[in-house]
């Protein structure tokens, strides 16, 4: 606790914000900083590389959607200007953790298990990265927060130790009050009737069970097309040279895309299609919902706990059982029954949600 | 692997081409079911089912399942949510296996915890203080794999190229196993990467090489160890051998005898071959038992166990394994004596 203040301290790790392009972690721990912020129950500081950082400085990067500006000031300091993180009070990292017993109570915050459930889809060093020091980042956590009950089950399978250490740290959805009257002002897309995919593309994203779809009678019957949305991942190239030619017909990949563009593919979507085979959370799908998009969705770790009733399911290794989903979903009736619920259900993500359990620790 | 859903039948499993180890790991755990009576379901992706409707529409898919056997190739031990999870690491002969499964000890040194039981292997898992055993379960095989005969090569080490020795070896081409006379016994020696890494089996392997060069009633038949995930190559089993033998004190004669041969792959119990000599077979206590029958081990006038002492497998009655024919010998590694 600080002594000249009621609110107790938080020091949060900004050091994802440094990225240029903000997708996953990063949006995350932005999120984690505005929530936090507007909360206002704790007295927040933010630190990269265990360096306090202005936080002027972070908003400033916060309102600029960006880690540029932010890493080019943080990179161009000399030491002199800014000073160590404060040992004193909460800690709190957004991902990895990446300083031990560094100040009093430190917690650190897992997204997924993947790399040790999943290791083939992952590159070693991202595995080492990850792994390597999560035994002895749990045990000098305070508190481990997870960003859903899926995770956390997965964690306590892997780690039964830190069962009394965990807390859930829900996302929201933020789209910008703007971009609704930006997309206002501009012609409509034409696309025609699709349903789009988000999320960078890689094989746990599972693109392949859509693209093996295509040859069934209830997506041939379809009229749809299918939006790609996200930056090429891990063996994409080997996946992409592999996509036979009508696929591609049906198909469109917009690589990665602004926030705005992101927004506009999918409020023009019939629904989002989440066909992974593992998630930590599933921002994609809460950000359809929050557009009153259904999510026709993988029975499959975290998909159902955000999803809800705001989505079909299937199996996702299962071609058939993906194909009925799809007929279920894309039937009109469905689609506007099942877009209610979205909304009401992304409801339910809140700031408030996510800087709660962060307040709660710091004030124990 | 293609499959019709995250549930299989364990013949939708076999009718892809997954590797001989993983195939024979799980025959040997769907013949022990049908011993017992149990209905086997094959589980793709179970970290899939973590818990609350994931978790409920598994299990409404599988509600008479009652154990969960994790077929693991070392990189990764999977749970099910609510089911005693026992685990098979059927890819322990590889070196890439193994230091998988050391890795995943060390990071991940409480997954293991809980474990009900090891089928066909006798390891420690995890990190202080969450070191485990879980119990052993021994299973073999109750019919022998299908699989053709191996080429067999003449034996020739180039000590300073693994390349030239493959290179050399294949041009002189293979070797008939109809056409190997007057020998008394065959020796037969399956290496793994695994074997040939603990110091003491090398130098007892090198050892046995040198003997048999001077011993012409002996027919010595080297099986080359294979690697994880790639296809067998010649080069890699020479190599893999190679470094063994440089490793040990012992020089052999840069020769090619006719009585000592290196086999592609594994020999199996039919390969005529078997036919040919009576045979004695050694092995290293860390060989995968499992592939073979006990019918196999019983043909085999002696089966030799190479170990050195506080190996993990020390505890295992090799009789109980190999049968009666079977002896344990201990084997030093020159280099832990200086």
């Amino acid at each position: 606790m600080n002594y000249l203040s009621a609110r107790p301290k938080v020091t949060l790790d900004v050091t994802p914000l440094m990225e240029t392009h903000w997708t996953g972690i990063p949006v995350f721990t932005r999120r984690l900083a505005q929530a936090l912020l507007w909360h206002g129950g704790v007295d927040l500081e933010f630190m990269i590389h265990l360096t306090r950082v202005p936080t002027d400085a972070v908003t400033a990067a916060i309102n600029a959607g960006t880690g540029v500006f932010l890493r080019e000031s943080f990179e161009s300091q000399t030491g002199l200007g800014w000073v160590v993180a404060d040992r004193m009070g909460c800690l709190l990292y957004p991902s990895v953790k990446t300083g031990f017993a560094v100040a009093e109570r430190e917690a650190s915050t897992v997204h997924d298990l993947s790399t040790l459930f999943m290791p083939e889809a992952h590159e070693e060093s991202n595995i080492a990265y990850h792994l390597d020091r999560m035994a002895l980042e749990l045990a000098t956590n305070d508190v481990v927060f997870c960003i859903s009950e899926a995770t956390r089950a997965a964690l306590l399978s892997a780690f039964p130790s830190v069962t009394g250490k965990t807390r859930q740290l829900f996302q929201y959805v933020d789209w910008p009050a703007n971009f609704h009257l930006m997309e206002r002002n501009l012609p409509p897309l034409r696309l025609g009737p699709y349903a789009v995919v988000v999320g960078t593309i890689e094989p746990r994203k599972n693109l392949r069970l859509l693209l093996n779809a295509l040859s069934t009678p209830e997506l041939q019957r379809s009229p749809l097309r299918f939006v790609v949305i996200g930056r090429k991942g891990w063996k994409v190239d080997q996946f992409m040279e592999a996509l036979p030619a009508e696929a591609c017909d049906r198909l469109l990949f917009s690589g990665f895309v602004s926030e705005f563009t992101k927004y506009r593919l999918i409020k023009g979507s019939e629904f989002l299609i989440f066909p992974s085979v593992y998630e930590g959370f599933g921002i994609p799908a809460l950000e359809a919902m929050a557009l009153g998009k259904p999510v026709l969705s993988s029975w499959s770790s975290s998909l159902p706990e955000v999803v809800g009733d705001a989505g079909v399911y299937f199996d996702p290794l299962s071609v058939t059982d993906f194909a009925a989903a799809f007929s279920t979903i894309a039937h009109p009736r469905k689609l506007a029954e099942l877009a209610v619920v979205a909304a009401a259900r992304s409801a339910m993500f809140t700031w408030q949600r996510m800087a709660a359990p962060v307040a709660e620790w710091a004030g124990s | 692997m293609s499959l019709p859903g995250s549930l299989a039948e364990p013949a939708d499993v076999l009718a892809n081409p997954v590797s001989l180890e993983l195939r024979s790991a799980l025959e040997i755990l769907l013949a022990e079911a049908r011993r017992r009576g149990l209905p086997v379901m094959c589980v793709a992706r179970p970290e899939m089912f973590t818990h609350g409707m994931a978790e409920a529409w598994f299990r409404a898919r599988v509600s008479p399942l009652a154990q969960h056997v994790c077929l693991s190739d070392g990189s990764s031990v999977k749970h099910l949510p609510g089911l005693p999870t026992h685990v098979f690491f059927y890819g322990l002969m590889f070196r890439d296996a193994v230091a998988a499964l050391r890795r995943l000890s060390r990071r991940a040194p409480e997954l293991m915890i809980n474990l009900g039981s090891q089928v066909n292997s006798c390891l420690t898992l995890g990190r202080a203080p969450c070191r485990v055993r879980p119990e052993p379960v021994l299973l073999s095989r109750t019919t022998a794999l299908r699989v053709p005969p191996p080429l067999l090569l003449p034996f020739f080490l180039n000590r300073d190229s693994a390349e030239d020795s493959a290179n050399r070896v294949q041009q002189a081409g293979p070797v008939a196993a109809e056409s190997l006379l007057g020998f008394s016994r065959m020796l037969y020696v399956p290496l793994t990467e695994t074997a040939l890494d603990d110091g003491a089996f090398g130098h007892a392997v090198t050892e046995l090489i040198l003997q048999t060069f001077f011993d012409p009633t002996t027919l010595l038949v080297l099986k080359c160890p294979a690697a994880c995930q790639v296809e067998p190559s010649l080069t890699h089993g020479i190599a893999t051998l190679l470094a063994a033998v440089r490793k040990s004190s012992v020089m052999l004669p840069r020769s090619s005898p006719p009585n000592i041969l290196f086999a592609a792959s594994d020999l199996e119990e039919d390969h005529v071959i078997f036919d040919r000599f009576p045979f004695c077979l050694v092995v290293h206590d860390s060989f995968d038992f499992w592939r073979h029958t006990k019918g196999f081990y019983a043909r085999a006038q002696e089966v030799t166990v190479l170990a050195r002492q506080g190996s993990a497998t020390e505890e295992f009655n090799v009789a109980a394994i190999y049968g009666p024919n079977a002896v344990r010998r201990w084997v030093v590694d020159p280099a832990d004596h200086g």
